[in-house]
């Protein structure tokens, strides 16, 4: 599974792994949306994750933001090596992190 | 004939035979069989517009959804006497050599499924210039069934030789 | 998935047809740019889409070439014959392995090593300033090269003066799985380096995102020795509606980053991915001191791909709407109201315009037809051992693409013979005073609604002597028949005149020059030859514009219904025993206003009972010759569409092909210039045996 949620009371765990093409990336979605509609705390483990497809960036950008409209906040892992290069040589990954 | 008689019947229940779908009409007193793949659909026949020197057994052009496809008439080709048209006249659509024939029939029957490993080569009943038009032979259930080689009736390089 | 499969390869096979004209051009010695660009675009494209598709052996190996192709291009090195050999055999491989894809998968072959070391070799003795390395192996579909040979780097040196561009990128606003601004930023990677990057969002929350738009765009500073086009044409691959600027920069720009949290460090060639140190470049930096971007605006011309099904439909479809448009017309003609017949009338103007726009549609330029004979004629007077040159004009003449691929045997032949038969080996020529190197040229115009294509060469000429002999050989003349040169080349067309003595194993495949003839008149067409001793021969097709809708006259002879064309009938009249003469009671003529014209009758012609021997005499003319059609009556006028009688049937002599009259009833359309030939022909007969 490219997509795993665990979620206990205060917290969102997503692991995200191996590459999340563009339909992968709505497979996703679905997570996101669940996520966003259930607020908390969320940390995403992505050290396992070598490819994500644009539309997946995104879809992380809008979860932070809609934490944000309910004081949560979105953490990352450190990345996997393959994804910060490309995240960051685009500058996303700085647009993603910063808080 | 010298035919092995089998009992399709008893076959069909023990095993699973290859089968292929044919369809199955009348010409004359003999039942023919074409393989159904190579059926596009069947029609009720209309007057064809006459080819100038084209051989008899070819009735002419018609219309189909546009494009111009040539009828031939069973009977002839066979080398069997005409018979007038009926309301049973059908018109079978086949695709064959890369081209779309008519084949002008008395009627068709029905469509069954014929286990190919039953299928006989053909015995040498007919005539030298009828042999060709014929792949083997079957019994389905109390018929003989002929089946017919559709390449070979609608051989085109014969009918190039129409007189200039 | 099937038409995905489709789309790949037709593309595939354009990319390839294109490298290789590219690779021919450059051969002639012209190292435009421009082409060479087009080059890498039709490499590039095709790895990846071969990629893509899983051929990795292909990408590879497609990925190798470029890379080879890269040396030649930043040492603006011309294209020797050896290594122009070498890369149209890389092209030949590319086409086989493509083939065999269709049936094999992902099939490699141990040629694809060999060839690249070939071409290395050929290629080594120069010296390759950059330090060779990988190029950047983003997870991407782009490979590493299989030998290990190919080091010509992609990526830039950190010489200071490769250009330098600001780019604005904003995506295609739909996102799929083709279009990943990620991956395209990424293949950007492979050809400059982006030596900062901002981008910028207005991604919404997670209530309004929607999954497939795209909502952020980028701002570059991109070093790179190649072409901006070639960047343009990177960031718009496979996605329609992005929008790029490219601008570039005169100075290397000062940065004066806004937000700063780095300092700017050296630009460094970009290393392979799997290292794990992460390198300092600034990420988000304003780019200082720039003017207002000049839009780089791409002059490509919107197209799309649409299948053959799909058109012939359109076109079937717009066909009977003509048949239609007839019918009413006819229907109406007794009718006075104004009304409908004002309306009418303006429904005719619109279905012909409509008509005339869909025909366009499957015009394609002769281009399509001719591009593949410079390879040809290359390889061919190669392996003759004679030097051609070919001329092509007038490439830009449209003609419909059934007509187009129906020609391509006969053109082929006809430029096959022409080398082989034609134009003479080198040092002959030069003993005659010609130059060396013979010329073939290929040229197409429109005149009169046809379309003319010659095929002429300065070769030796036909010898009449021997086309003479060769028909006392087969009995067609006597030993001491002297016919006109005319008719002399005329028998070249015969069948049986191309015998096995003639038929090289170049123009074997039992082509003979009646096959050619009798393939363009089964077009419409028709073809003739000029030719003089020593100097050369021409070959000129006729052929008709479409094949299209026409008007058409119907004749009747007994209850059968015929149509000819309007545009060849002259006039018509009632037979009059007083004009109608027959030379030794057989060659039967008609005298119109002192001029005798030969007649035929329609019924003797399509094999009906003798009847109506009265009735009505028909003129028809073509290409300057006159037939009287002798007949039973008119059945008016109409539009008819002309059908194939050889897409399901044969060729039918005398007939051009069938159309559907108002009441789908089949009626064959007679072939004018057919009928004339027969007539006049058969007369020559009767008065030879006279």
């Amino acid at each position: 599974m490219h997509t795993t949620l665990k979620t206990t009371a205060k917290k969102h765990k997503l692991t995200l792994s191996g590459e999340i093409g563009y339909p992968e990336s709505l497979e996703l979605w679905e997570t996101i949306q669940h996520i966003a509609q259930d607020p908390k705390d969320t940390t995403v483990d992505w050290s396992n994750l070598s490819r994500l497809h644009f539309s997946g960036v995104q879809m992380l950008f809008a979860l932070r933001r809609s934490l944000e409209e309910h004081h949560h906040r979105l953490q990352f892992s450190e990345p996997n090596p393959a994804l910060y290069q490309q995240l960051h040589t685009f500058g996303v990954w700085d647009a993603l992190i910063e808080s | 004939m010298a035919l092995t008689q089998t009992t399709t019947e008893t076959r069909e229940l023990h095993s699973e035979t290859n089968t292929e779908k044919y369809l199955v009409f009348q010409i004359g007193n003999e039942t023919y069989g074409v393989p159904l793949l190579q059926v596009q659909e069947i029609r009720t026949y209309t007057p064809a517009t006459r080819v100038p020197n084209a051989p008899e057994y070819v009735l002419g052009v018609v219309n189909l959804r546009g494009n111009i496809i040539a009828v031939i008439d069973a009977r002839a080709r066979f080398g069997l006497p005409p018979l007038p048209d009926e309301e049973s006249t059908v018109v079978v659509v086949v695709h064959v050599n890369g081209k779309t024939f008519g084949l002008r029939l008395d009627s068709v029957s029905d469509v069954v499924d014929i286990p190919v490993d039953q299928i006989q080569p053909t015995p040498p009943i007919a005539s030298e210039a009828t042999q060709r038009f014929l792949s083997g032979v079957v019994q389905v259930g109390e018929r003989v069934v002929i089946l017919l080689n559709l390449r070979e009736i609608f051989d085109l390089d014969a009918l190039q030789q129409i007189a200039a | 998935m099937d038409s995905l499969i489709q789309l790949f390869y037709d593309e595939a096979n354009e990319m390839v047809e294109g490298m290789e004209q590219v690779l021919l051009a450059l051969e002639s010695g012209e190292p435009d740019p421009e082409t060479v660009n087009a080059l890498f675009r039709y490499a590039h494209s095709f790895k990846g889409n071969s990629a893509a598709m899983g051929f990795t052996h292909l990408s590879r190996f497609t990925h190798g070439l470029e890379s080879a192709m890269e040396v030649l291009r930043k040492e603006q090195r011309p294209l020797t014959p050896e290594l122009a050999n070498l890369l149209l055999q890389a092209v030949d491989l590319i086409r086989v392995l493509l083939e065999r894809t269709r049936t094999e998968g992902d099939v490699g072959d141990p040629a694809c090593d060999t060839l690249l070391q070939q071409i290395q070799a050929a290629l080594s003795g120069s010296s390759v300033s950059a330090p060779p390395t990988e190029a950047s192996e983003a997870p991407s579909a782009s490979p590493t090269p299989t030998a290990q040979q190919v080091d010509a780097c992609t990526t830039p040196t950190t010489t200071a003066d490769i250009p330098r561009y600001r780019v604005l990128y904003q995506p295609a606003p739909t996102l799929n799985a083709e279009h990943d601004p990620l991956q395209l930023l990424t293949e950007l990677q492979e050809y400059g380096q982006i030596l900062e990057a901002r981008f910028r969002e207005q991604i919404p929350p997670v209530a309004q995102l929607k999954p497939d738009a795209c909502y952020g765009s980028w701002e570059i500073l991109y070093e790179t020795a190649f072409e901006p086009a070639i960047v343009r044409a990177l960031l718009e691959l496979s996605a329609e509606g992005a929008e790029v600027q490219i601008e570039p920069i005169a100075t290397i720009a000062a940065t004066v980053p806004a937000n700063a949290k780095t300092e700017p460090t050296e630009p460094v060639a970009a290393a392979p991915v799997s290292t794990t140190t992460t390198p300092e470049t600034p990420s988000a930096t304003a780019v200082a001191s720039v003017s207002p971007a000049a839009t780089v605006k791409s002059s490509e011309s919107q197209s799309i791909r649409v299948s053959t099904e799909k058109i012939d439909a359109l076109m079937n479809l717009v066909s009977e709407i003509v048949i239609a448009q007839s019918m009413l017309t006819n229907a109406q003609s007794g009718n006075t109201d104004e009304r409908l017949r004002a309306a009418i009338t303006q429904m005719e103007r619109h279905v012909r315009e409509l008509h005339e726009r869909v025909m366009a549609i499957r015009l394609l330029p002769v281009s399509y037809l001719f591009n593949r004979f410079p390879r040809m004629v290359r390889d061919t007077a190669t392996k003759l051992g004679k030097k051609v040159n070919l001329e092509m004009e007038g490439e830009e003449t449209e003609l419909d693409r059934t007509l187009l691929e129906a020609l391509s045997d006969p053109l082929t032949h006809l430029i096959r013979n022409a080398i082989d038969h034609g134009i003479e080996p080198p040092d002959e020529r030069v003993r005659q005073g010609k130059p060396e190197v013979g010329t073939i040229k290929l040229s197409a115009y429109q005149s009169e609604g046809r379309i003319y294509i010659e095929i002429s060469d300065d070769g030796k000429g036909i010898d009449t002597e021997r086309v003479r002999q060769k028909a006392i050989q087969l009995g067609w003349i006597g030993e001491n028949d002297y016919p006109p040169d005319e008719t002399l080349y005329e028998f070249i067309f015969q069948p049986g005149f191309s015998t096995a003595q003639q038929v090289s194993d170049l123009s074997g495949r039992g082509v003979g020059m009646d096959v050619v003839k009798r393939n363009v008149e089964s077009l419409g067409g028709s073809i003739s030859v000029y030719s003089k001793r020593g100097e050369g021969t021409r070959f000129v097709l006729r052929v008709p514009l479409t094949l299209a809708i026409m008007d058409g006259l119907g004749l009747v002879v007994a209850n059968e219904h015929y149509i000819v064309p309007l545009t060849a009938v002259v006039e018509a009249f009632q037979y009059d025993s007083l004009q109608h003469t027959a030379l030794f009671d057989q060659y039967e003529m008609v005298n119109v206003r002192g001029e005798f014209i030969p007649l035929l009758r329609l019924r003797q012609f399509v094999g009906l009972p003798d009847g109506e021997r009265n009735g009505l005499i028909v003129v028809l003319e073509q290409e300057g010759q006159r037939l009287a059609l002798q007949i039973d009556s008119i059945a008016g006028q109409q539009q008819v569409v002309l059908k194939s009688l050889e897409e399901n049937f044969v060729r039918v002599p005398g007939f051009a092909g069938a159309t559907i009259l108002g009441d789908g009833r089949v009626a064959l359309i007679l072939d004018v210039s057919d009928l004339i030939r027969r007539t006049y022909s058969a007369n020559e007969r009767l008065a030879a045996v006279a």
